[in-house]
């Protein structure tokens, strides 16, 4: 059964589109990302599954439980939906220990005491329940704010880009705590995210959203190699978005025919927009491979370099992006030879409208 | 799998309209609303039954003409003067590096707690010559301008200080900046804060009183001491008009643009200006301010009970119980005023609509009423209701002076629940508890500073009030302001004086309470 089920989610804001029909299903137990780009609605879609906000059109199904029906809907506090904000939303003027109790029925002090310190053992800050949430870093905010969360135990847990405003060396060993805290209590998650490293390497199950509607929803590696199309693609890393024409079970492009891995249903014939990744481009000396350019650019990041290398006869516009090893980093101005490694993703011309270039969706 | 354990009950979904309902939030509003139009409803039936025929040559005659003339004039500058003094105080004080500013945030504020015929009798003491037009300005400006600096002082700190910084990096000067950038920071501020202004100066009748300058409150109240009650209504409804005009022209000017930081709030300390040479003029500044609304009554108040041998003097004997009632129907009323505040300030914040926005701004309009017609109005509606059992009943003060003074009350709550973020609420009511139960235990505790602010405004107020008083006071009691007033009126300064003491001395507990407070408010709300 799914643990959370949208169907046909409309919402619009006066005259402004913001879901347009969005359908998504989160298995029960499992642990989703919702991946977006600012204003692509995943806030919106998120604070209606929690019942901030009503959907115009549509259904959200928890568990089986119709908490939204367009023009009817379930009140927020009816819905067992566990949302946990951006910044945790602690309320200040509560001890962590009465913020983790505050969704807990009367059941009895005692009772009631000892769930609280299970919990904060559980999120690994057990005996802080005496501190107030100012006499806490921000990585204990939000591990005290996803206790309360699971305190009432409920069906489903929202997080809404729950690491976005920790620094980058807290984020990933918090986000492995929350993680492991949320598999242990086996709790339904959707967490929203900007962040396709952060949503590939962490979640279950990756869904898209793109102006409103889901794009594509897939395991991280599925999404990654066969992305329905190149918008999708695009999004999910550095991209290289090349025109060519299929030949059967193979495509025809710059670099010569590539055989090509997915989507499945390609038309076999006809116009293609062939997907390379720049992991998939070797950069070779001049004169070992048959297609030859320049490098432009190169984008030094540790591990690996990015080069840009703008192929011989080529405008500037059409620079290929390529990631190499970090010692491998070649100065800008050297003549090489790039060769593309198969296979690859190729869309026949009825594939949603190509995406803006590669370059702007440059990743590390 | 951590789905329900418990036995489910069974679920309904509500009907969802453009916004969630709010059920008790808005019925609990809409009788306060309804309490708060009884002095209008009061007023349109005596002069529906009295006829337009009676009421024309009433309105018509000259006496009004100069009425208005009078009312509109010095409503018009002292707000001006207001707005400017309140303004520039409070940048001084908070965004200046102005020496003892934590003692001038409290002298600043304390004019608040003087009250305006306090003022009034100080300066006529004073200089006989402080009269008319220019005395009425002059006293009101220093009574009333606290209701600008407390607010503007709130948006000052809490304004996003980057905003300024920003300004100067595009390359404009300290001055343009000010101008362009801070006034627009505080520009709600100190428009919420002149709407409280003119209303107050519109119902104000003590103060005039003893200046001897006439505006339609002071000509209302001799219009109903001399029973001509229809006349009085038909002046009072002019005066609804008036507070309807500043009402609209508050609203118009606010415009469309939102002023609230959008950053979460983790304020950063404010820039605060260097004065330097200046820092003799601004010291100066200050000090004729505080010099010109405190030092002045104060100063009289003591030399007159020095002269006239203090608390040795007959009228002494009562000043005891005096207090006590002052407190007893004070204190009651603030109580009423704030917690009916909370559902209004609710429903205007949390569940905008045109309802909500109707209910809000309506209720500002009986802050421009004299309190001798709120007070006629109760009377006229528990006689005809309640069979007169509550004439001059202390329960019939109290609510009196809860209805008068709401707005304020209101205003104090608002502004402290546009600051605690809704995410909080939102949270509370995600973790399974009911809207009540989330308002009880997240919201009002956030808004507790608002809360206390409210109380003190309102209890300040209500300690000073005259007309409705001198109407519903019950038999053989007094207060202190219908002590210092019989005195007063009769001659008696040095016996006035020593109520006058009293009462400042009562009202500077909440005042000075209000001056720290407010700066600690951005603090102590600040969530998240």
């Amino acid at each position: 059964m799914s643990g959370l089920e949208v169907v046909g989610l409309e919402k619009r804001f006066d005259s402004l589109e913001v879901l347009r029909g969005v359908d998504l299903a989160v298995e029960a137990g499992s642990f989703a990302a919702l991946l977006g780009r600012s204003g692509s609605g995943k806030t919106t879609l998120l604070r209606i599954l929690a019942g901030f906000e009503r959907a115009d059109r549509g259904r959200v199904v928890v568990v089986g439980t119709v908490v939204d029906a367009g023009a009817h809907a379930l009140a927020p506090e009816r819905r067992r939906i566990g949302y946990v904000p951006q910044e945790g939303a602690l309320f200040p003027h509560m001890t962590v220990a009465r913020n983790v109790g505050f969704g807990l029925r009367r059941s009895g002090r005692a009772g009631r005491r000892a769930k609280v310190a299970e919990l904060l053992e559980m999120v690994g800050l057990g005996g802080l329940g005496p501190r107030y949430p100012h006499q806490l870093s921000g990585g204990q905010q939000q591990r005290v704010a996803l206790a309360r969360a699971l305190a009432v135990s409920p069906s489903v847990i929202l997080l809404d880009e729950p690491f976005s405003s920790l620094d980058a060396e807290l984020r990933a060993s918090v986000r492995a705590d929350v993680l492991d805290v949320l598999r242990r209590a086996g709790a339904t998650t959707l967490f929203v995210t900007h962040d396709q490293d952060e949503a590939l390497s962490s979640a279950e199950q990756v869904s898209v959203l793109v102006d409103g509607a889901i794009a594509q929803s897939a395991t991280p590696r599925e999404l990654y190699e066969r992305p329905a199309s190149p918008q999708v693609a695009a999004f999910l890393g550095a991209a290289n978005l090349l025109p060519g024409t299929f030949e059967g079970d193979r495509v025809h492009t710059g670099f010569g025919p590539l055989e090509v891995a997915g989507p499945p249903g390609a038309p076999g014939r006809g116009d293609a927009v062939v997907l390379v990744r720049p992991e998939q481009l070797e950069i070779t000396a001049e004169d070992r491979a048959s297609r030859r350019g320049e490098v432009v650019a190169c984008e030094f990041y540790g591990h690996d370099v990015v080069l840009r290398v703008r192929p011989d006869g080529e405008p500037a516009a059409a620079a290929l992006l390529a990631r190499v090893a970090g010692h491998r980093a070649v100065p800008v101005g050297t003549r090489v030879g790039i060769v593309a490694l198969g296979p690859v993703v190729a869309w026949g011309p009825e594939a949603p409208e190509i995406s803006p270039p590669a370059s702007e969706n440059t990743a590390v | 799998m951590t789905v329900a354990s418990e036995p489910r009950r069974p679920l309904r979904l509500r009907r969802a309209g453009r916004g969630e309902r709010a059920p008790v939030v808005t019925s609990a509003s809409a009788i306060v609303v309804a309490l708060l139009a009884l002095p209008l409803a009061f007023l349109v039936l005596q002069a529906v039954t009295t006829g337009w025929s009676e009421l024309r040559p009433v309105l018509f005659r000259h006496l009004t003409l100069s009425l208005l003339w009078n009312t509109v004039r010095l409503t018009v500058v002292v707000t001006a003067l207001c707005a400017i003094v309140g303004t520039l105080a409070a940048w001084l004080v908070e965004r200046t590096d102005l020496p003892a500013r934590r003692l001038w945030a409290v002298l600043l504020v304390l004019p608040i707690a003087v009250p305006d015929f306090v003022v009034s009798f100080g300066w006529v003491q004073l200089a006989p010559g402080v009269s008319g037009f220019g005395g009425a300005v002059l006293v009101m400006t220093f009574a009333v301008y606290p209701f600008v600096y407390l607010p503007v002082a709130a948006s000052l700190r809490r304004a996003d200080p980057a905003e300024e910084e920003v300004a100067r990096s595009l390359g404009l000067g300290p001055f343009a900046t000010f101008w362009r950038v801070t006034v627009g920071q505080v520009r709600l501020a100190v428009l919420g804060g002149s709407l409280l202004v003119a209303l107050v100066i519109l119902a104000e009748y003590g103060a005039f009183e003893i200046l001897r300058f006439q505006t339609f409150t002071t000509e209302i109240y001799t219009e109903y001491l001399n029973f001509r009650t229809s006349t009085a209504a038909a002046l009072s409804l002019v005066l609804v008009l008036l507070s309807l005009v500043v009402l609209v022209s508050e609203g118009a000017s606010r415009g469309g643009g939102r002023v609230e930081r959008s950053a979460p709030m983790a304020p950063r300390p404010p820039i605060r200006h260097r004065l330097g040479r200046a820092r003799p003029l601004a010291l100066l500044a200050c000090s004729a301010v505080v010099g010109l609304a405190l030092g002045v009554p104060f100063g009289e108040i003591v030399s007159l009970l020095a002269h006239s041998g203090g608390v040795g003097l007959p009228g002494a004997a009562s000043v005891g119980s005096a207090l006590l009632h002052t407190v007893a129907y004070g204190a009651p009323a603030a109580l009423a005023a704030t917690v009916g505040a909370v559902p209004l300030a609710v429903l205007s914040l949390r569940h905008p609509g045109r309802l909500s926005t109707v209910f809000e701004k309506s209720s500002y309009l009986i802050l421009g009423l004299p309190g001798i017609v709120v007070a006629l109005a109760l009377v006229f509606f528990t006689e005809r209701y309640a069979a007169g059992s509550l004439y001059q009943s202390p329960l019939l003060l109290i609510c009196a002076y809860a209805l008068m003074f709401f707005p304020l009350a209101l205003v104090a709550v608002r502004a402290s629940l546009a600051q605690s973020p809704v995410r909080l609420e939102e949270v509370a009511r995600s973790l399974g508890r009911p809207r009540l139960e989330v308002l009880a235990r997240v919201t009002l505790p956030l808004v507790a500073p608002g809360l206390a602010v409210g109380f003190c405004l309102v209890f300040l107020e209500a300690i000073t009030e005259l007309t409705a008083t001198l109407v519903l006071i019950p038999p053989s009691t007094e207060t202190l302001s219908t002590q210092f007033w019989a005195f007063q009126t009769n001659g008696f300064d040095g016996q006035a004086a020593l109520f006058a003491l009293v009462i400042v001395a009562l009202a500077a507990v909440p005042g000075y309470a209000l001056g720290r407070w407010f700066d600690r408010l951005p603090s102590a709300v600040s969530a998240t």
